[in-house]
């Protein structure tokens, strides 16, 4: 059964009077279980996706789909119910909690504001902050009492309280250094041993992704250029856009096979033409004038790439 | 002492420099507010009964402040009059910090086609000289010192709603507020617990600093004569009764202008305090400030003309 299904979404912001497409016609599904990474470089639409299941953003066309049911219009009343199975963790741990209210009562908030008898509040956020890690004292702290990483589990613990079935992270570890970005990632696995929860984990570090994820989606200028198991991605890169960033993960190698042109904003409409010519190695005339469908390369792996079999 | 250290110290007493300067003008408004409260039972002599034998009598022991053309007595005048003019404003402060916060939260929250009608609105009212709009309104208005106040109040909202909705818009920009949404918080209770404790400083400031000049326009209202109606104590109508007097007995007017100084000194002090406290990245724009701002704007100009040269 699928958690989420996105239907050919699609954003456009109003960019100096002309419309930039921010994510365009991306289609995936979660299933229950599952874990899903979505990477792609700065600016490429990772967040907007992020953003739009959660509702924070309407999406400009295309459905949305949570345990079958289509949530792409709900507001009010049946939109906050939704959230009972829907949360995120967001990005910049430090400004996820309001400064003014203690982690405890932040926590207890979402709790409350679904249900739970308030008297039973208390013992669950402790026992929710046992659970990744942090000192049951720390519910009578304020958020800039604590640091970065503590605030993170935090924010993990909020969002696990009413255990959604998908848990969106968006670059949730990204604002924190290495060491405590594996103490994350650590923490994410083993509640994903405890919990039967979906994930959905934005990152725009593969190697981070490779080693939580089931499957990888590619995204790069708001479409997905490669979907497929973590193995497959991996190890039979199909997409020169997968590949370069699969090089920029392993800057070790002085040799790098390929230099990549970069081409910073280029927004400019290409018409039909494949979105990564400019920069991609393997250009030919068809890429400047076809835009690549995803493509069935084996059970459960595609690629947008006129070149791959 | 190493410098880290002194700074330290520097910077605690700064502190400790602010809290009790705090103390220090808080306990003078209190003085003023206690004054106003108790009025009845410190006066010396009943500031309605007239007394014309001792009329336009200057200030004398008997007579601290000295009579004006009816022989009331000045002192007893100003301290009923302070309750006029001091509850007015305070009053006038409140009425306008709670609807043009309401107002402005509404239209950071709401934003769309509300939004911008309201502030299109408040862009109306801050277009007139505030003055001569408040004039017209009190004129419109049957006179009394709540006239008076409604027209100040009316030119005065858009300050407090726009300082309300920037700051409600700044402060949509922060995660916790897509957080809250996300944890299911109902729409007032995202006002009341995440918006409005962020937000409160900048507006408590801001009325803080309109205490003297609401007093100010108040006063300046009565002198016109569209404030309170004689006999009624109040400031601004006391200075316009002696005006034409002001030649042969000037304390008719000094003894309420110095009353009024006095206390709009004392309130917006109070007010730079609590912004001080309550603000601490706005800095006080003193002289010195400027002739720096001056200096550099001017050297850098100098600069850009030589590398031009050059």
């Amino acid at each position: 059964m699928n958690v989420l299904e996105l239907k050919d979404i699609t954003k456009t912001f109003p960019k100096n009077k002309k419309a930039f497409t921010a994510v365009d016609g991306v289609s995936f599904s979660i299933k229950k279980g599952e874990c899903i990474g979505l990477v792609g470089e700065s600016g490429c639409g990772k967040s907007t996706i992020a953003r739009i299941i959660t509702h924070l953003e309407q999406a400009t066309s295309g459905e949305i789909f949570m345990n079958e049911r289509n949530v792409t219009h709900l507001k009010g009343k049946e939109l906050r119910n939704l959230y009972q199975n829907l949360q995120m963790v967001f990005q910049n741990p430090g400004d996820s909690f309001n400064p003014r209210i203690k982690l405890g009562s932040s926590i207890g908030e979402v709790l409350i504001n679904f249900g739970k008898p308030r008297s039973e509040v208390k013992r669950t956020v402790q026992q929710l902050l046992e659970q990744v890690g942090l000192n049951p004292e720390f519910a009578v702290r304020y958020p800039h009492e604590i640091s970065g990483g503590q605030c993170q589990r935090a924010a993990i613990a909020r969002a696990i309280a009413i255990e959604p079935d998908l848990l969106i992270c968006d670059e949730a570890t990204s604002a924190l250094d290495v060491s405590v970005q594996a103490q994350i990632v650590d923490l994410i696995l083993n509640l994903r041993n405890e919990m039967n929860m979906s994930y959905l984990f934005i990152s725009h570090d593969l190697a981070l992704v490779q080693s939580i994820c089931d499957r990888i989606l590619v995204m790069h200028r708001g479409r997905i250029v490669e979907e497929g198991s973590t193995q497959d991605v991996i190890e039979h890169t199909a997409h020169p856009y997968t590949k370069l960033l699969l090089s920029s993960v392993f800057p070790i190698h002085p040799d790098a096979q390929w230099q990549i042109p970069t081409v910073p904003q280029a927004t400019e409409e290409e018409g039909n033409a494949c979105r990564f010519w400019q920069r991609c190695p393997y250009c030919r005339e068809q890429c400047k004038k076809e835009r690549p469908e995803l493509k069935k390369i084996s059970e459960q792996h595609y690629a947008a790439c006129h070149f791959v079999e | 002492m190493s410098d880290d250290r002194l700074k330290l110290k520097n910077k605690k007493l700064k502190k400790d420099r602010t809290a009790l300067k705090l103390g220090f003008f808080l306990i003078l408004a209190a003085g003023l507010l206690f004054i106003a409260c108790f009025g009845e039972y410190i006066v010396p002599y009943d500031p309605y009964a007239q007394d014309l034998s001792n009329a336009l009598q200057p200030p004398s022991g008997s007579h601290l402040l000295g009579t004006d053309r009816y022989g009331r007595d000045l002192f007893s005048r100003i301290i009923i009059g302070a309750q006029t003019t001091i509850f007015s404003a305070l009053a006038l402060v409140a009425g306008i910090t709670i609807v043009g916060t309401i107002i402005g939260v509404i239209c950071g929250y709401v934003g769309g086609w509300v939004d911008s009608l309201i502030m299109r609105i408040s862009d109306i009212f801050l277009a007139f000289p505030e003055m001569v709009f408040a004039i017209a309104i009190a004129g419109v208005l049957n006179g009394g010192i709540w006239s008076a106040a409604i027209a100040v109040g009316l030119i005065a909202w858009p300050r407090y709603a726009r300082v309300a909705r920037s700051q409600v818009l700044a402060m949509k920009n922060h995660q916790y507020m897509n957080a809250a949404k996300l944890m299911g918080t109902r729409w007032y209770k995202v006002i009341l617990k995440h918006i409005m404790p962020n937000i409160l400083g900048p507006i408590i400031v801001t009325a803080a600093l309109d205490v003297g000049a609401m007093i100010m326009n108040l006063a300046g209202l009565s002198y016109l004569g569209l404030g309170v109606v004689p006999p009624t104590p109040e400031w601004g109508s006391m200075m316009s009764e002696g005006r034409s007097m002001l030649q042969t007995s000037p304390w008719i007017v000094l003894a309420p202008g110095l009353a009024i100084f006095i206390t709009v000194v004392i309130f917006n002090l109070l007010g730079d305090t609590i912004r001080d406290i309550l603000d601490p990245k706005q800095t006080r724009r003193t002289l010195n400030n400027h002739v720096q701002n001056m200096k550099a704007i001017l050297s850098g100009r100098k600069k850009r003309e030589k590398t031009l040269v050059e």
